[in-house]
């Protein structure tokens, strides 16, 4: 249930006033692109669930000092966005003084989550590879790219929820696109194109 | 994967990520039990606590002013008006009460014996007061604090020598032309979807031309020294 400027603007000012119900709406109307944006940035759904709940506390505790002329949901994503970065920096310095990481702890989980439709095209693996370059990237430009691909912000909105400026946004989105195709390319297992359109249609010039 | 899913990797990236995820149910019983408990613990607990506790601060902030009343009253105040009325804290004799003017105040008549001196120049210098330690927000609390919508806060991800150059160049300033600028035509560029084109790794030399000529530009950020430049075609000129 998405709320528009207007509703959610209506309805923050109700939980402003102390409605607690009013606050339900804004979760509902937001929690699934919250936890999405956590989960990317995350890779784990115990952490994703955490760092949501987490938003939403902070959010229902500060609404005070939300500013009526913001989308509360940018500000949603803003507040995750901040969180998942603070956890990712404490979970790569203990890595790093850690032991036993060095002894080969797994990695971030992956979840595993039904696809869509448009998913079923592209091959599982193919799929679970994407998400694991998407892991690899450096949480400024994974949270960018996120922001874009799963939760369709316009540029704008990533850089309201970012704190960075638009052409530093669409510079990260760049960034990350071209390091998550060398990701592929370094670690996907490739289908000779030509070979593959030679046996289909018997025209290779390979 | 086929070397096409790399070419293809917008369409790629798209259908591996924008998969329906739908928060799980407990994130909603979870936060509002949360909530729910919150908002149960703050009232009693504001009600439980000591009243003494309660006005502890704005008691703190009478006794200060109380304090620095009577300093200044015994200090210069006291050579215009009457004596201060000294109460019973101050166990002490004026070695040179005389010259503050006025009568001497009796002092500690009401409070006992005399334990020590207390001197004109030590009642004339009031204790420096602490610098109160400023609270600064964690990291994660940024939010709540920095407006929307307003001053950007600083990128920490660009080195100093990069902000500077940033501050320098991007004045977030975007100049459309219709005609891709020469210093850019040999250099490749990555089109995004909104229209702009995004050219990374601009030498610093050719942004300054392209400066100088109007042409650009509104950039990104820095990685390691680095330019990016957006160029937006089309005959409109637009500032901001």
């Amino acid at each position: 249930m998405a709320l528009d400027a207007e509703e959610e603007r209506a309805v923050v000012e109700r939980v402003k006033c102390g409605d607690k119900a009013a606050f339900e709406v804004l979760l509902i109307a937001s929690q699934n692109d919250v936890y999405a944006l956590a989960l990317k940035m995350l890779g784990n759904q115990d952490d994703a669930l955490d760092v949501s709940q987490d938003a939403f506390l902070r959010a229902y505790t500060a609404i005070g000092k939300f500013r009526a002329d913001a989308r509360f949901s940018v500000w949603m994503y803003r507040i995750t966005y901040n969180i998942c970065l603070d956890r990712l920096r404490k979970t790569r310095r203990r890595s790093e003084t850690s032991l036993e990481s060095e002894e080969g702890e797994p990695e971030l989980q992956i979840p595993d989550l039904s696809p869509l439709p448009e998913e079923r095209a592209v091959s599982r693996e193919t799929a679970k590879l994407v998400r694991a370059g998407l892991d690899s990237l450096p949480p400024k430009l994974r949270a960018a790219l996120v922001m874009r691909e799963v939760n369709e912000l316009s540029y704008a909105e990533i850089a309201a929820s970012t704190g960075a400026r638009e052409g530093t946004v669409k510079s990260r989105i760049s960034r990350a696109r071209a390091a998550l195709a060398e990701y592929l390319r370094s670690n996907g297992t490739f289908i000779d194109d030509n070979r593959h359109n030679g046996e289909e249609g018997g025209d290779s010039d390979a | 994967m086929r070397e096409n899913d790399i070419k293809n990797l917008d369409g790629l990236i798209s259908a591996s990520l924008r998969e329906s995820v739908s928060a799980p149910q407990e994130l909603r019983h979870n936060v509002m039990s949360a909530i729910a408990d919150l908002d149960a613990q703050t009232s009693p607990q504001r009600r439980a606590i000591p009243r003494f506790v309660r006005y502890a601060p704005a008691l703190a902030c009478v006794a200060i002013v109380c304090f620095i009343g009577v300093t200044f009253l015994r200090n210069g105040g006291a050579k215009s008006a009457a004596p201060p009325q000294y109460g019973t804290s101050f166990d002490y004799t004026v070695s040179n009460g005389a010259d503050s003017g006025g009568a001497v105040p009796e002092i500690g008549s009401a409070g006992g014996s005399a334990t020590g001196s207390l001197n004109k120049d030590m009642l004339a210098a009031p204790p420096a007061a602490a610098p109160m330690p400023t609270p600064s927000p964690k990291p994660e609390e940024n939010y709540s604090d920095t407006p929307m919508y307003a001053a950007a806060p600083a990128d920490d991800s660009e080195s100093p020598a990069a902000s500077a150059e940033t501050a320098a160049i991007a004045a977030e300033v975007i100049v459309a032309t219709d005609e891709l600028p020469d210093e850019l035509r040999d250099m490749e560029s990555v089109a995004l979807d909104d229209g702009t084109y995004l050219f990374e790794n601009v030498p610093h030399d050719t942004v300054e031309k392209l400066l100088k000529i109007g042409a650009v530009l509104s950039s990104g950020d820095l990685p390691e020294g680095t330019v990016s430049v957006l160029w937006t075609p089309g005959n409109s000129v637009s500032r901001r």
